[in-house]
């Protein structure tokens, strides 16, 4: 009886325990660099599923005209409308990590708006303060939403520096899915810190260098 | 019949073995989630012809609400652990658990309707308040609302079991069947209301319970739709597709309902040749209401 009870625990809890995304965003990241060639910034695209880019747009009033374009003056209207009010650790929904840990990045920077495909596209800036990847070392890029409201899907990764090379790691979602389970199977502590279940379901980008 | 139930019970376990120890439940999630991205996008496009006047999107719009239920009931949540968790803790018909489930799920379309009619056209709110309310504070008060039922179910497990015990009054007639006729079989008459109309006062009253717990925090899909179709001025279309999407999200919590009572039921009657169903009974009571209580009651701070 007692086997057939854990079942049904592990039946009823573990689908609970999942967060579920209503956003979805596709994300291209691409790295800046200085005149020494080291990364002083990363570039953000954001392209929104069509259903989201409708509400946004009708939010504010705009396509009006359901042609699924936007004027000038509406782009100019909307641009940075992604990069205000975001919720306490959101941070950007960009997270990056080198040899010696996190690596700040600055305050995001409006680049453009747009609409491709009848999905709204957004372009941002982060800098970051003069980094070098050294031989052997990596620079890991994680774009995720810790809330898990947007799920994020890192398609491209470009501007590479010289000599320097990308793997894109996808969410390994059958580890992310146990990790959530446990995390709902668990009453301690734990739970609440980590209620933030949308590092789990993280795409990497690993940068690595042959050294110059 | 009993057979019958057995063996869909074991089919159960089966599945659930299945879904975590094998890591299907990894294949189960993504599977969802693309295609809840695909039916995301589908129905943008159908919104897209609805606007443009296209005659034919309608039934598409329908038909891809649907299917949005499905994929997001068959993801997370979504009354799943109650639905589930109150079919193995109590004795209750299949055919009522699946009717409870159905309720809920059209009762929490009508609470988008209201919702979003309410907050948008009465009260004018913007769509970020709108749907932020739903995924804060409505989100908490319903998990608050199923950890109490987890809680009601604890306490009449307890009570029960201690009733079983010889504690309690001094004869027991009430601890092996549910179904007395309300007259005693060591006096010969009626203590007052039979057990079944006592069941029923309280199934009724569980009944609203389960459903309100359910109900009370609306759909975020359901929102997103009956947002845009009041701007898209196609309101009827949308308030059709939001109680479409619960028929959707009900095909699969009904299926939770059958599950969990089947489970109920073969795990009993497996019990029932060993003569320890007077105490298991009140312990897989608790037992499911512990579960409850403690997912939902996790769930509640989570999103607070």
């Amino acid at each position: 009886m007692w086997r057939c009870l854990t079942f049904l625990c592990g039946l009823i809890v573990a689908p609970a325990a999942q967060a579920h995304p209503h956003v979805f965003v596709d994300v291209t990241l691409t790295l800046e660099t200085d005149a020494e060639g080291r990364v002083d910034g990363v570039e953000v695209t954001w392209v929104y599923d069509p259903l989201f880019t409708m509400l946004v747009l009708s939010d504010r009033g705009l396509d009006s005209d359901a042609d699924l374009s936007l004027t000038d003056d509406e782009k100019a209207a909307l641009l940075g409308f992604d990069l205000q009010d975001w919720p306490e650790g959101f941070d950007g929904a960009l997270f990056a990590y080198d040899e010696d840990g996190a690596v700040t990045l600055g305050p995001a920077e409006a680049l453009s708006v747009g609409m491709r495909d009848g999905a709204l596209v957004t372009r941002h800036r982060r800098p970051v303060a003069a980094l070098e990847i050294g031989a052997g070392e990596v620079l890991r890029l994680e774009p995720y939403d810790p809330y898990y409201y947007a799920a994020l899907t890192l398609v491209e990764m470009g501007g590479l520096p010289e000599g320097c090379t990308a793997r894109i790691v996808p969410p390994d979602t059958d580890a992310a899915d146990a990790r959530v389970a446990e995390m709902g199977n668990s009453d301690d502590e734990m739970f609440f810190e980590e209620a933030k279940v949308g590092v789990h379901y993280a795409f990497t980008a690993e940068v690595t260098c042959v050294g110059s | 019949m009993r057979g019958v139930v057995t063996r869909l019970g074991l089919l159960v376990v089966a599945l659930a073995i299945w879904l975590w120890g094998f890591g299907g439940a990894g294949d189960v999630q993504a599977w969802a989630l693309e295609g809840q991205r695909e039916v995301q996008q589908a129905m943008a496009g159908y919104l897209q012809k609805l606007r443009a006047g296209e005659a034919g999107a309608l039934l598409g719009l329908w038909g891809i609400c649907f299917a949005y239920g499905f994929f997001h009931a068959a993801g997370p949540g979504h009354g799943k652990i109650l639905i589930g968790g109150y079919g193995v803790g109590r004795a209750v018909p299949v055919k009522r658990l699946v009717g409870l489930a159905l309720a809920s799920s059209l009762a929490q379309a009508a609470a988008a309707v209201l919702l979003v009619y309410g907050g948008l056209y009465a009260l004018g709110l913007g769509r970020e308040a709108v749907t932020g309310l739903a995924d804060r504070t409505l989100a908490a008060v319903s998990y608050g609302a199923i950890a109490l039922v987890g809680l009601w179910l604890v306490l009449r497990g307890a009570m029960k079991l201690w009733r079983a015990r010889g504690h309690g009054h001094g004869h027991h007639h009430d601890q092996s069947h549910d179904h007395g006729d309300g007259v005693c079989s060591d006096c010969g008459h009626r203590h007052g209301p039979s057990a079944e109309e006592a069941a029923s006062v309280h199934s009724w009253r569980e009944a609203v319970a389960l459903v309100g717990a359910v109900a009370i925090r609306p759909c975020t899909g359901a929102l997103f739709l009956l947002i845009l179709t009041w701007r898209f001025g196609i309101d009827l279309a949308g308030i059709a597709g939001a109680f479409i999407m619960g028929l959707g999200t009900a095909s699969v919590t009904m299926v939770v309902a059958v599950a969990a009572v089947s489970l109920r039921t073969g795990v009993l009657a497996r019990l029932a040749t060993g003569g320890t169903g007077a105490t298991a009974l009140p312990v897989i009571e608790i037992a499911a209401g512990v579960l409850i209580a403690v997912v939902s009651l996790q769930l509640v701070a989570a999103v607070l």
